[in-house]
């Protein structure tokens, strides 16, 4: 596997490019915030985030990809 | 004697202003002209350029890269649609012959330099160290006559930078859109011209880490507390003095202690601020005020500006100055303006003070800020010229305006161990606001009249989660901004620069986002050429070129010094060619798709919906991708005008792909199967009414003609 699994591009993880390996470490970053700020499971964040005015266009595609693992 | 001028307006102009009965005689051949005058013993020859009648072009063979031997020849060797630039070299040729003495009459500026002395060298076949030079700010016939009077030399430091300006940006832009097109060729076998140049580079770099940051962006929450008080029955809406609550519980607790809590007023704070009238003018703040208020991208305002120019009206737009000389006679601007019924009160009650214009900071040493000249119209102004001059007008009216004074109000009240604010703001004196009406609008809130002491009731109380904001995309105007604030390009020369990032199809929509050719642009300079993307390059050659205008260098050594960072590049360019291509060819691809590609055919199922253009009538529609096969001859009409993006959703009413339209500052959504679609049937009779009402408009104003 030589490319991003949601872009295409090449790869700069083991499952991500430069772009979308950012965003996966960005929105794992920012769920401690959301933790303590309104104390939120991982699944409930996700949820929360994704229908959000604001949040990017590449953390949407990594929450849509997380949720088509099984174990997310 | 022959006086070179920029466009065929400005000729007659300044043939106009001239000429001693204020008759110049227009002779035309053909479809070009040029215009006789006479002014005192002198008998003048006014002949015009239609901007540049040169360019450069390539001397060697092949298009290859590197290429960097290149010569000045006539337009239309190098622009085949230029076909009226030959007549009118032929005929400026022809007149030289019996002239004697030329005058350079062009825009006092590097382009308009650089065209009169092309025209000069290789129109005139004149020697310009011989020739003259008129220098004017506006075109009223006053500055045309004392800038005749006062001729000097031409500015050759000037000339030489603008002539390097085009030989360094030709040098770049031929060499890189050269080596980006042909690594695509050589990947995919496609001829896809993908430019760049010296400033579009750095250009798109602002436009791709600002979008980065968006599609980066994690909204954080955070709560803010909504307060309504009551005050002797009428309630009031207080603030909580922290904007920004960072957790919920934290929200939860000033709810429930504030709630049906009396609170008292502690002090009233009162804080009179004077704001003087914003400076006059320069090209770039009236970009940025003619966005902000009408709309238009900073190309079309500087083209508006120009016409306004020409017709006389207002000073040349091209400067930096934030300045009003003092030798500029604002008396006459003002008695002009008396004459014109919009802004005659103004203009009296103005001539009535101290004539002292608030000044900006900035300077230019060619040009003062852009003024009105006080003449009035000749011609009926379109609506766009109207707005515009109206906003020209009414800035150089509120620069002899009073200072704006006005009352910042603020009640502090506590509650408990919390703190409320009441806020007013009272504007005393109006000043140069009354002068800048519409284009300044304050949001007066009177302070209700509570004494310190006073008790309130807290009414209702109650906590909102809202979230973090990413930064906004760039406009057309912060672009231009952050550009000058770079000193990147030239105040002609940025607003192409941002309009040219949307043409060639690197950024999509009004705000700037970038698309995914941008970004495979972006991407694969930025890996393998980032000096391409980079600001310093093209600032320090900035800066050369400015050392020229000012004496402290020369082109010779500006031209090696390009040529030899140039070749560095293009050969770094060219060991990595086949990784760049791959990069470009996949984000080209990734391009159309989202642009163009709208989804399996519903008729033939296995072709792909495009949005091609007919190479006939140049008309755009949908088409399916086995037309070619002669499989399937589906089509589906799309509107003329605006930018179309495919969407990802069906239309509720005929389940067809949806898109979104945009014309100007107007966007709408429909599917592609508008005209059959149930659900539009309204939508097209509106259309038809609309079109029906235009037309009959049309047709009542051709027989008024």
């Amino acid at each position: 596997m030589i490319e991003c699994l949601i872009c295409g591009r090449n790869l700069s993880s083991t499952k991500f490019c430069e772009y979308h390996e950012t965003a996966y470490l960005n929105l794992k970053s920012a769920f401690n915030d959301w933790k303590s700020k309104a104390g939120i499971t991982w699944a409930e964040y996700l949820d929360k985030v994704i229908h959000l005015e604001g949040t990017g266009q590449w953390i949407i595609e990594v929450i849509e990809y997380i949720k088509t693992e099984d174990d997310f | 004697m022959m006086l070179i001028t920029e466009k065929p307006s400005a000729a007659k102009k300044i043939a106009n202003a001239l000429d001693d009965e204020k008759k110049p005689r227009e002779i035309k051949k053909g479809k070009i002209s040029y215009f006789e005058c006479t002014k005192g013993n002198n008998d003048l020859v006014v002949v015009y350029a239609l901007g540049h009648l040169y360019e450069l072009k390539q001397s060697e063979k092949g298009w290859i890269y590197p290429r960097f031997e290149n010569k000045w020849v006539p337009k239309y060797e190098v622009d085949k649609k230029a076909t009226n630039i030959k007549p009118l070299i032929n005929l400026i040729t022809k007149l030289a012959k019996e002239v004697d003495d030329f005058v350079v009459a062009t825009d006092y500026d590097i382009e308009g330099s650089l065209i009169g002395y092309l025209t000069l060298k290789y129109a005139c076949k004149a020697n310009p160290e011989k020739a003259k030079r008129m220098r004017f700010s506006s075109l009223t016939d006053l500055d045309l006559q004392c800038a005749f009077e006062r001729m000097t030399n031409l500015d050759f430091p000037m000339i030489e930078s603008g002539q390097v300006r085009h030989e360094v940006d030709w040098l770049y832009g031929i060499n890189l859109t050269r080596a980006l097109t042909l690594s695509i060729k050589k990947t995919a076998g496609w001829f896809k011209v993908v430019s760049t140049g010296r400033v579009q580079g750095p250009t798109l770099s602002f436009v791709a880490e600002k979008e980065k940051e968006i599609n980066l962006f994690v909204p954080l929450p955070f709560w803010s507390i909504s307060i309504i008080g009551e005050r002797e029955g009428e309630k009031i809406e207080l603030e909580y003095f922290k904007r920004q609550i960072q957790s919920k519980e934290e929200a939860n607790n000033i709810v429930r202690e504030l709630y049906d809590q009396i609170s008292v007023v502690k002090s009233i704070n009162k804080r009179t601020v004077e704001q003087n009238p914003n400076p006059p003018f320069n090209l770039s703040s009236l970009q940025s005020e003619a966005y902000r208020y009408f709309g238009f991208k900073p190309s079309r305002t500087l083209d508006i500006a120009q016409s306004l120019y020409l017709d006389a009206l207002i000073s040349y737009p091209r400067t930096s100055s934030e300045q009003l000389p003092e030798t500029l006679d604002v008396k006459a601007i003002l008695t002009g303006l008396v004459s014109m019924r919009e802004y005659a009160l103004m203009a009296k009650e103005v001539l009535k003070g101290r004539l002292e214009p608030v000044q900006g900071k900035k300077t230019d040493p060619a040009h003062p800020a852009i003024h009105p000249t006080g003449e009035k119209p000749t011609k009926r102004l379109t609506t766009n010229e109207k707005n515009l001059y109206d906003l020209i007008v009414k800035r150089f009216l509120s620069l002899f305006g009073e200072p704006l004074v006005k009352d910042h109000l603020r009640a502090d009240i506590k509650c408990n161990k919390h703190i409320l604010y009441l806020r007013g703001l009272q504007i005393l004196k109006r000043g140069w606001t009354e002068y800048y009406e519409p284009y300044f609008k304050a949001n007066e809130r009177a302070l209700p009249n509570i004494e310190e002491g006073e008790s309130i009731r807290i009414d209702t109380v109650d906590f909102e989660e809202k979230y973090t904001q990413p930064p906004a995309r760039f406009n057309p105007s912060s672009l231009l901004k952050l550009l000058e604030r770079e000193n990147l390009g030239t105040k002609t020369t940025r607003s192409r620069i941002v309009d040219s990032v949307k043409s060639r199809g690197y950024t999509v929509g009004e705000r700037f986002e970038l698309s995914t050719l941008g970004y495979a642009l972006y991407d694969t300079l930025g890996q393998y050429v980032p000096i391409m993307l980079s600001t310093e390059m093209t600032r320090q050659l900035e800066k050369e070129m400015d050392a020229i205008q000012n004496r402290e260098s020369n082109r010779e050594y500006v031209l090696e010094h390009t040529k030899s960072n140039l070749l560095e590049i293009l050969e770094k360019f060219k060991e990595q060619e086949d990784k760049i291509g791959e990069g470009l060819v996949k984000g080209l691809q990734r391009y159309w798709k989202d642009t163009e590609e709208l989804g399996p055919c519903p008729r033939c199922v296995d072709g792909i919906l495009r949005i091609v253009q007919s190479p006939k009538t140049g008309k755009r529609f949908i088409g399916c991708s086995n037309y070619k096969d002669g499989k399937c001859d589906q089509t589906f009409p799309l509107p003329q005008k605006g930018t179309i993006s495919p969407l990802d959703k069906m239309c509720p009413f005929c389940d067809h792909r949806m898109i979104r339209v945009v014309s100007g500052r107007r966007a709408w959504e429909t599917c592609i199967n508008w005209t059959q679609c149930p659900g539009r049937q309204e939508e097209l009779k509106s259309l038809e009414q609309r079109r029906e009402r235009q037309t009959s408009r049309d047709k009542g104003e051709k027989d008024n003609d």
